[in-house]
């Protein structure tokens, strides 16, 4: 992985999301999807977009993958891998290119 | 470099290129296909398609001056460019151009909010505001200001307005266009221009008095490609101390009629906010006998129905914005209305509050009335609070999560605001689904009207939806794409005019409203034609067409 997640963001309704994120990204700083991103994004997210540099990295459902790729794009942040689960989830990494 | 504007040669647009990096910054001019992505349609029905409406780059301003500096370079080559605010208006398009190859101005860089004034309720924002920034503003300020929001927090209070959004709260401020009160605007050919109070040097009533003197052109910017504004004045809405809520319930079906005009007689009083109309009926129609009933609009049927099941056929929620006093009064005002014309109305005391609420009150789970209730999305945004929910429309869902949704649009017609006028509409949609889809059968009689504008209702046909569904197959996307036309040339035909649409719609939509041969857009394009000769601002926004371009109306239809 050429970009160490800053963080990962997971959708804990899952069990599978969570199984998943322990494989993906081991000693990678978690953190639960909330159901209303607001909080999340301008406390802690954002920040870490904005300085250009770093990876966030994700397993959550298409409509949260969506919602994050869209708030980091603002900050010229790309999509550098996404995978389809079942179940509905995506393991996916958004970071500089 | 993919895709080029249309009538632009490789080299030329390799030299608009360089002018542009001149302009604003080499890294904020954008041609990798990796960074463009966010500025297609996520949603498209077009999507990956030759014709998808994607831009050919991004260029990013920072200040006004940039903005007329790409504007005159864009006049030079004939450039077409396409301007957004956030770009985020998934339902209707996104950040999509309506003409390929265009280059997108993303305004986001110009994100300050310049003037706050709080004893005269007023702003004036630059358009990478967004409602989620403005909210901020205001908390971190702590101003006693209220915002009116669009659901997703994401979105741009300029962008929203010039697209005739929409909220939830009092009349006046959920009327975007109306609430605004003062434009910036970088002409097409890169002049600057105040509307208003704002083209009298030294004012200092740009945001108090909208109009000036003299013909008032700031109309022509919303949905409408005569300019890219750069700054917008609001009016905002004081907080008022309390918040309450009521609901009344009415037995019968023609019960809604009299309901109607008790609610619109309070509305243009400014006594509540947004009106949210349900019915109650909507469980019943997994019984047989009653959806037979609601199919046919059958209405003595359906009333006994809801009479020996015990619910109403229709309800509204108020909300009132004042002191506790006030809206307890008024409260008890619009009791006293309803049953002076329908006696057996049943009214319920919602929710009374003080202001500003807490999130844990937006939260409470105990709802005060029956159901349906509000969302907790609506309860978020009848207090000016901006989220970030994760959609419930597009994509899986949680509850069906091999159900996937790759569109997205939202599609609303404009009804008179009287109950003769949904009924009409609610017989009208029906048999639009019973011509377009023979055999499908689709109950609108318990269809609410939408009052997010104080004066109009909105309806949608829920049977094709906000998020199109079926086939996600190019094929089966252009054949929805194709209904979706059909369905509001239709419309159209039963007196229906849709009041927004993503870019591959506009034309359809514009089309609806074709009184005398067409003499409104006639009359838009040769404005149009006045103002912006080489037509390169925004070409076929709103249906409006430059000459240069013109001979592309409807092109994109398969």
């Amino acid at each position: 992985m050429p970009h160490v997640p800053a963080v990962l963001i997971v959708d804990e309704r899952f069990d599978a999301a969570r199984r998943l994120a322990s494989l993906a990204a081991p000693g990678v700083p978690r953190v639960a999807l909330p159901r209303d991103v607001f909080d999340l994004w301008h406390g802690r997210l954002e920040e870490v977009c904005r300085s250009g540099d770093r990876a966030i990295a994700g397993v959550t459902t298409e409509r949260g993958f969506f919602l994050l790729q869209t708030l980091a794009a603002e900050y010229r942040l790309r999509v550098l891998s996404s995978s389809a689960h079942t179940g509905s989830l995506v393991s996916w990494v958004l970071g500089p290119g | 470099m993919a895709i080029l504007p249309p009538g632009v040669t490789a080299t030329d647009f390799g030299k608009v290129l360089k002018e542009f990096e001149a302009a604003v910054g080499r890294e904020w001019v954008i041609t990798d296909p990796d960074d463009i992505h966010p500025y297609r349609d996520y949603f498209s029905m077009l999507k990956d398609q030759d014709d998808e409406l994607v831009p050919s780059a991004a260029v990013c301003p920072a200040s006004v001056e940039q903005v007329q500096a790409v504007v005159r370079i864009a006049n030079r080559y004939k450039v077409p460019l396409y301007a957004i605010s956030t770009g985020k208006n998934f339902a209707y398009g996104g950040p999509a151009p309506n003409l390929r190859g265009s280059v997108t101005v993303d305004l986001k860089r110009m994100n300050r909010v310049l003037e706050v004034d709080e004893k005269r309720h007023i702003a004036l924002v630059e358009p990478g505001v967004s409602y989620m920034d403005m909210y901020r503003h205001l908390e971190e300020h702590k101003l006693k200001l209220m915002i009116d929001t669009a659901d997703v927090g994401w979105g741009g209070l300029m962008g929203n307005t010039l697209d005739r959004g929409l909220g939830y709260t009092l009349g006046p401020y959920r009327d975007h266009v109306n609430a605004s009160c003062g434009m910036e605007v970088v002409l097409p050919n890169g002049e600057l221009m105040r509307t208003g109070m704002g083209a009298l040097p030294n004012s200092g009533a740009w945001q108090d008095y909208r109009y000036g003197f003299g013909p008032d052109p700031s109309g022509l910017f919303a949905q409408g490609n005569f300019g890219i504004v750069v700054k917008m004045g609001f009016r905002l809405m004081p907080m008022p101390e309390h918040w309450r809520t009521g609901l009344i319930t009415v037995p019968k079906r023609r019960d809604f009629l009299p309901l109607v005009d008790m609610v619109n007689y309070l509305t243009d009083l400014f006594v509540i906010g947004e009106p949210l109309y349900s019915s109650p009926l909507q469980p019943l129609l997994s019984d047989a006998a009653f959806r037979r009933a609601a199919l046919d609009f059958n209405e003595a049927e359906m009333d006994r129905h809801a009479a020996a099941s015990g619910r109403h056929s229709w309800q509204v929620e108020l909300q009132f914005y004042g002191s506790e006093k006030t809206t307890l009064a008024n409260w008890e005002w619009a009791q006293e209305l309803i049953r002076r014309t329908v006696p057996d109305a049943n009214c319920f005391a919602g929710d009374s509050l003080k202001m500003p609420v807490t999130q844990a009150q937006i939260d409470a789970a105990e709802h005060p009335y029956p159901a349906p209730y509000s969302s907790v999305m609506r309860r978020n945004v009848m207090h000016g609070v901006p989220k970030l929910y994760m959609w419930r429309s597009p994509g899986r869902t949680d509850d069906s999560p091999d159900t996937w949704n790759e569109t997205h649009i939202g599609l609303f017609s404009v009804v008179g605001r009287s109950g003769e006028a949904v009924f009409k509409a609610q017989k009208d949609f029906q048999d639009v689904v019973r011509r377009t889809r023979p055999g499908a059968e689709y109950v609108s009689s318990l269809t609410p009207p939408l009052q997010w504008h104080q004066s109009a209702f909105f309806i949608g046909n829920s049977f094709f939806g906000t998020t199109t569904r079926n086939d996600n197959s190019p094929e089966g996307k252009i054949r929805q794409l194709r209904e979706l036309r059909q369905v509001l040339k239709m419309n159209a035909e039963a007196g229906h005019g849709d009041y927004r649409a993503p870019p591959l719609l506009q034309d359809d939509v514009a089309d609806q409203y074709s009184f005398n041969n067409h003499a409104l857009r006639r009359f838009n394009e040769t404005l149009k034609d006045a103002i912006d000769p080489n037509g390169i601002l925004s070409p076929g926004r709103g249906g409006v067409w430059p000459k240069a371009h013109r001979s592309r109306r409807g092109a994109l239809r398969k």
